[in-house]
């Protein structure tokens, strides 16, 4: 999902740096008034930018017979919100830009628009319809998570489309784009939703309370104080 | 602290390496056995530097949490045995390992090119040239294998610290 350095031309790049700027800056602010409220959850705040970390450098085949990566962003949009989830993106971004010339500098703001942006919201929208209609936590992570990697590389070929319309016209550029992204990153994304499923389940088991004081899940804490404590 | 898992993977990681490295011929030892497509080579080299780096972290994590109770209480150490591992991560742990064998079934002859690469391609095809080369540090083939398993590696020993960290607090909470 990388855009390369120097593949979006004159007015795009300055766009997207433009919409991502205000949003990983307000990214920053609730990072600081989360670890203020919740000191505690730095910890898990490491987790999340360290599940980015290694899904983002997974460089995993799909049937298609090509390979990509996925991207992490998701799960950290569930428990941080989707402004958090951008600020570790572009952390993760960063790295690879400068020393891996995957993705670029002048490309970082679309690059973060599509996995630090359009992925966390597309998790965090799905992740409170879900709790809304009182689906049980698994399946909405699953959910949440598998289609905000999709929507990431869904992002990114809409993003190639508007700016490098190969196919002539933009929405015939947009297929052509998302059969090089999209398609292939079906399976990764049910991959990357599984994982996902597994750390939210450890975390819920080991780290119930915390994530329940804020205001991620609601009462399994009851159930696990019983099972893990039982004093 | 149960000591034997982690000296198992200890030896076993690094032999394991060791064999992928001399089989893909990087060494004089052996000529190359083994050719796999650039990204699933490198796919190998950051997984092992996730397990490995998650075995550290995890140790020290356990040993931390630990340590942080052992004077509370000489508790004798809890039975922990199989049953403890629950069916249904397994399950799933292997659903997703399966899911990223079966491209290798379904397609064996594939190149399995990165769809980053794949898209730039496509792009440039149809007379598309950057209009900035990439201003970074730019590794070659070794220093991107390096360089993504340092990645993999700093996200797989935060995650095996904060793992056997809470698994720690809570086996030896227990009694």
């Amino acid at each position: 999902m990388h855009i390369m350095e120097g593949f979006l031309p004159h007015p795009w790049w300055e766009l997207w740096t433009i919409i991502a700027l205000p949003i990983v800056a307000y990214g920053v602010y609730r990072l600081s008034k989360i670890t203020k409220e919740h000191p505690e959850a730095k910890p898990l705040l490491a987790l999340m930018g360290a599940f980015i970390f290694i899904l983002s450098a997974l460089k995993l085949p799909s049937v298609t017979g090509s390979s990509s990566h996925p991207t992490g962003a998701g799960l950290a949009a569930i428990i941080f919100g989707p402004s958090v989830a951008s600020v570790l993106s572009v952390i993760v971004l960063v790295f690879q830009a400068l020393l891996l010339a995957h993705g670029g500098l002048t490309t970082l703001g679309a690059n973060t628009f599509s996995m630090g942006i359009i992925g966390p919201a597309i998790a965090f929208g799905i992740w409170i319809i879900g709790k809304k209609a009182r689906l049980p936590n698994s399946v909405v992570v699953f959910i949440a998570v598998a289609l905000s990697d999709l929507g990431t590389y869904v992002a990114t070929s809409a993003q190639l489309a508007l700016a490098v319309p190969i196919a002539g016209n933009v929405f015939d550029s947009f297929l052509a784009f998302g059969a090089i992204y999209a398609v292939t990153q079906i399976p990764l994304a049910i991959g990357e939703a599984i994982l996902a499923v597994l750390l939210f389940d450890f975390l819920v088991k080991y780290k119930g309370k915390l994530l329940s004081s804020m205001k991620v899940i609601k009462f399994p804490a009851l159930k696990v104080e019983k099972e893990v404590k039982p004093q | 602290m149960k000591y034997w898992p982690y000296l198992v993977l200890a030896v076993a990681l690094p032999t394991l390496l060791l064999l992928y490295i001399i089989s893909l011929g990087y060494t004089s030892l052996a000529s190359a056995v083994l050719t796999l497509p650039n990204e699933t080579e490198i796919l190998l080299f950051t997984v092992f530097a996730g397990v490995g780096a998650a075995t550290i972290g995890h140790f020290f994590g356990y040993r931390r949490a630990e340590r942080a109770t052992r004077n509370n209480a000489n508790k004798p150490e809890r039975k922990q045995g199989w049953k403890t591992i629950n069916l249904k991560y397994v399950a799933l742990i292997l659903a997703v390992v399966a899911l990223f064998i079966v491209p290798f079934i379904i397609n064996p002859s594939g190149e399995f090119g990165g769809t980053d690469g794949q898209g730039p391609e496509a792009i440039e095809g149809e007379g598309y040239t950057p209009w900035v080369e990439p201003m970074a540090y730019q590794p070659d083939a070794l220093g991107e294998r390096l360089l993504f398993s340092l990645q993999v590696g700093i996200g797989g020993a935060i995650l095996g610290y904060f793992v056997g960290h809470e698994m720690g607090k809570v086996a030896n909470k227990k009694d």
